[in-house]
């Protein structure tokens, strides 16, 4: 569990955050002044419907996995696991004093992001094959399908405008593709017959992967773009903001290497026949791999980036206190609808304190915390956990943390 | 690292007969017996056995017969002549007329006369495939110095036929040669030649295959010692209840030569102990007369047969030891009187003279313990499966025959012993009529550990005991029985992943 906490404080490291609460609901102005609004955006997060925090330890640092452990998390699955982990790190600025075009409210916006994105769902039934295996399905058939598993890191350099009384804009980035895997098994089934003397395995699906000749962080492995964007719109009497937004929203044209296999064919398997085993021919034991049948095709591919969309609303409730309603969505079976609920108290001029009810994403309900501290009217820092108390359990489900520093430059007025 | 519950089925397979016995030895008789046939030749005398005609250089020299010289021999005038018998290496018989079936004969004529010469080499005895004899002539020109002139050449051998009497028509293993050397006609003035200048002639017969040969092949006494692989198994024990089980002996003597014949010994040999077949023809001399050439390539052979069975001799004791080999030993002698054809003792290549062994050993049979072991090699598992479970062997047994226990002992290469399987029992097949026997199924379970599989999955070898029992009935198989084997693992697996 240690190791997990360190490993995450160094995602963290390298990684972003909506925390601009503040700046909205308090700050605007003096951004508005600035010449420049420096930020450095870390976060880092997994999270699961099901599989805790010491599976999790186990699988990455190892160490034995007990029948109690993997049950607690089979026992979780009602419908379909899920997990979902990403890094991000981002350096942006906005140039606030400049105009476009003569439009004195808008300014001139540019990024440098680094983002690892992880994320799958299965079946319980394939959960308890891999952890458990098969005695438990003898005359049955465990099902397969559904499950769905996405690996993707890349770089973006963009630029674009922000509108600066709202600080709405966007960001449009040349997106450089370094590693991409992909699994799916649309429908499968693998049945073991009840004294075990046959095993059917019906499958249908794919796998895709991206150039593994060329591994590691910047490999050019494809080439896309991406559009990062938020609305704000204010609320009359300055009563808060309605928040519109898209991120990561865009694809990767991988290269000519990346490979792709298909499959949709069933196996049936008897036992390994004798003589193989009496190995009369020498040619040993035979290779299971060489009985299931697949397509492979090496070619350029093109894959869209693990976008999402969201839509936020900051509402003030007294002069120094409001609320936020969130919702994000990502089109895919591993990513439920996710609903954010918060209360934020303005203790002083320059510290925010609040707190908030999570549910969906990859994960469950949690509960989380964010604090906001200004620091001379320049810097700003920003950290938000969603889970305050499931990163310290054994059988928490997950963690997250954001962090953002913000530096306001003089303008020339003052 | 964890573990996984697994149920799998390991292994498959059908033991038939094709499993235990080569394919090529199995018939079934009329009745849908099944019938084991062992067939091996005793004797195969073939021709070369008897004549060889190994590849032979023949070098001749020829000189003017004086001393001294140069005496000046005007044109058209012979300067030399001989008439000799070539001699071939004929292995060791005396052979009067070979026919060739292929073969090449090069050849090369050197003359070290300062003249032209026409020179004449006459083979009568070798009569070509085209059906001329060989001949063979060149007209010369001047040697130069020590530097002869020289001439070669290549005669196909193919269906020729040698007279291999020689110039006087009673000689054998000898070509009748003539040879011919006159001053050309055309050359311009005397040709002086000294008795020191010579004619050489070099004969090479290669890759002489003969397909008739007629002589006298000489008296020579062959022995014949030959094995049979009689068991598919390294080592069994017990006794067998055969029946109607024989041995044929066919001898066809296709040779134009008298031959004596006498098998000397049978023996069923079983890890060093044996039991020798008695029977009134072993030791016994049996006489064969020669065969007659009908011309042609048509011979009308001599035969002997005889039939060895129950009422007879002990075969059924011999083979009922379940011996792994058999020992056959045997003599032929030929021309056991001399030469008493006159020298027209004659083979063709594609009848030679042979003695057949045909073992009839139908599958009609009962045991009260039998027990076969053998080794056998296993596979090296290319996988970190760490395991233990219970192994579930399933036996479908249609063989009549019961297993009453296998055991089967694990070897690694590196030595290491240890049991896999002990006292796995396995039903017989229930017998109704031949052809139709109900197929019955036995399970045992048994169990294997991590360290086994440690030790097993660097490969090694199993050291199989079965034995095996008939309930004291004879049972008759028809060659569909079989033993289906299925291994179905229950247990834990240990995964992990890097």
């Amino acid at each position: 569990m240690k190791k997990l906490l360190l490993v995450f404080g160094l995602l963290l490291c390298l990684a972003q955050v909506q925390a601009q609460r503040s700046i909205l609901m308090q700050k605007d102005s003096l951004v508005c002044a600035s010449s420049v609004m420096l930020d450095i955006d870390a976060s880092a997060e997994y999270r699961s419907n099901a599989f805790d925090n010491e599976l999790l330890d186990k699988l990455v640092f190892g160490g034995y996995i007990s029948d109690e452990l993997s049950q607690r998390q089979f026992d979780r699955i009602s419908d379909l696991g899920t997990f979902g982990a990403q890094a991000t790190g981002r350096f942006s600025f906005a140039l606030m004093q400049d105009s476009v075009f003569g439009l004195a409210d808008w300014g001139w916006q540019g990024q440098v992001e680094v983002r690892n994105h992880f994320e799958l769902a299965m079946d319980g039934d394939l959960f308890h094959l891999v952890f458990d295996g098969n005695a438990a399905y003898a005359g049955e058939s465990a099902e397969l399908s559904n499950f769905w598993l996405d690996y993707m890191a890349y770089q973006k350099l963009g630029f674009g405008l922000v509108h600066k009384p709202s600080l709405s804009g966007f960001v449009i980035s040349a997106v450089n593709g370094e590693r991409f895997e992909r699994t799916t098994i649309l429908e499968g089934a693998l049945f073991t017959a009840e004294d075990g003397d046959s095993l059917n395995l019906a499958y249908h699906g794919a796998w895709m992967r991206s150039d593994t000749s060329v591994i590691g962080f910047g490999s050019g492995n494809g080439l896309g773009v991406s559009l990062d964007g938020q609305l704000n719109i204010p609320l009359q009497e300055d009563r808060g903001y309605v928040t519109l937004g898209l991120r990561d929203i865009g694809f990767v044209s991988w290269n000519e290497a990346s490979l792709d296999y298909r499959a949709d064919s069933s196996w049936a398997y008897t036992g390994i026949p004798l003589s193989d085993i009496i190995d009369d021919d020498e040619d040993g034991i035979p290779n299971f791999e060489d009985s299931l049948y697949y397509d492979q095709t090496k070619g350029s591919m093109l894959r869209w980036l693990p976008g999402s969309a969201y839509a936020r609303l900051m509402h003030r409730i007294q002069e120094r206190d409001y609320f936020e309603i969130e919702m994000r969505f990502r089109p895919v079976r591993a990513f439920n609808p996710l609903i954010r609920g918060g209360y934020f108290f303005v203790l002083n001029e320059n510290t925010t304190l609040g707190a908030t009810v999570t549910y969906g994403g990859y994960g469950n309900v949690r509960a989380g915390i964010a604090v906001e501290q200004w620091v001379n009217d320049r810097f700003f820092v920003a950290f938000s956990a969603e889970d305050v108390v499931g990163p310290f359990r054994r059988e928490g489900l997950g963690a997250h943390a954001a962090l953002r520093l913000s530096y306001l430059l003089k303008s020339h007025a003052e | 690292m964890w573990d996984i519950h697994a149920l799998a089925p390991l292994a498959t397979g059908q033991i038939t007969w094709t499993d235990l016995v080569e394919d090529s030895l199995l018939e079934q008789d009329e009745n849908g017996l099944l019938h084991i046939q062992y067939e091996t030749d005793l004797f195969d005398l073939r021709l070369d056995t008897l004549v060889r005609l190994d590849d032979t250089t023949i070098f001749e020299s020829f000189t003017p017969g004086f001393n001294g010289g140069p005496i000046n021999i005007p044109a058209g005038v012979e300067v030399f002549s001989s008439e000799d018998d070539l001699k071939l290496e004929v292995s060791s018989a005396e052979i009067y007329e070979v026919a060739i079936v292929s073969g090449l004969l090069t050849y090369t004529l050197e003359s070290y006369v300062g003249g032209p010469l026409d020179i004449t080499y006459d083979l009568p005895g070798v009569t070509l495939g085209n059906g001329t004899t060989l001949f063979l002539e060149a007209s010369t020109e001047s040697a130069s110095g020590d530097v002869p002139w020289v001439f070669t050449g290549t005669e196909d051998l193919t269906n020729a036929n040698l007279d291999l009497q020689g110039a006087s028509g009673s000689s054998s293993n000898r070509i009748a040669a003539l040879l011919d050397v006159v001053v050309s006609p055309l050359a311009t003035e005397a040709v002086p030649v000294f008795g020191t200048d010579s004619v050489r002639i070099t004969l090479n017969f290669q890759d002489v295959v003969i397909g008739y040969a007629r002589g006298y092949f000489g008296n020579r006494e062959l022995d014949s010692n030959t094995e049979i692989d009689f068991s598919p198994f390294l080592e069994s024990f017990g006794t067998l209840n055969l029946q109607e089980l024989s041995i044929d002996v066919d001898i066809k003597n296709t040779i134009g030569a008298d031959a004596t014949f006498r098998l000397d010994r049978i023996e069923g040999v079983n890890n060093g102990s044996g039991v020798e077949l008695t029977h009134s023809i072993i030791g016994d001399n049996i006489n064969l007369t020669r065969a007659l050439d009908n011309g042609n390539g048509q011979v009308t052979s001599n035969d002997y047969a005889f039939l060895i069975d129950e009422t007879n001799s002990n075969i059924t004791t011999l083979v009922g030891s379940i011996p792994q080999v058999l020992e056959v030993d045997a003599f032929v002698e030929m021309n056991p009187l001399g030469d008493i054809s006159g020298g027209n003792d004659f083979i063709y290549t594609d009848q030679p003279f042979e003695a057949n062994l045909l073992m009839d050993l139908p599958l009609c049979l009962g045991t009260n313990g039998l027990t076969f072991k053998d080794s056998l090699n296993v596979a090296a598992f290319d996988t970190d499966l760490v395991a233990d479970a219970e192994l579930t062997f399933r036996i479908t047994n249609s063989f009549p025959l019961g297993l009453v226990s296998m055991d089967a002992r694990f070897f690694s290469d590196l030595g290491e012993e240890f049991d896999v399987i002990s006292d796995l029992s396995m039903e017989t097949g229930t017998f109704l009529e031949l052809g139709n026997v109900i197929a019955n199924t036995s399970e045992s379970v048994q169990t294997i550990s991590r360290a086994d599989l440690d030790i097993m999955r660097q490969g090694g070898y199993i050291e199989l005991t079965l034995q095996m029992i008939s309930s004291g009935e004879i049972v008759k198989m028809s060659g569909d029985e079989f033993i289906d084997v299925d291994i179905l693992m229950n247990g834990n697996i240990e995964l992990s992943y890097e």
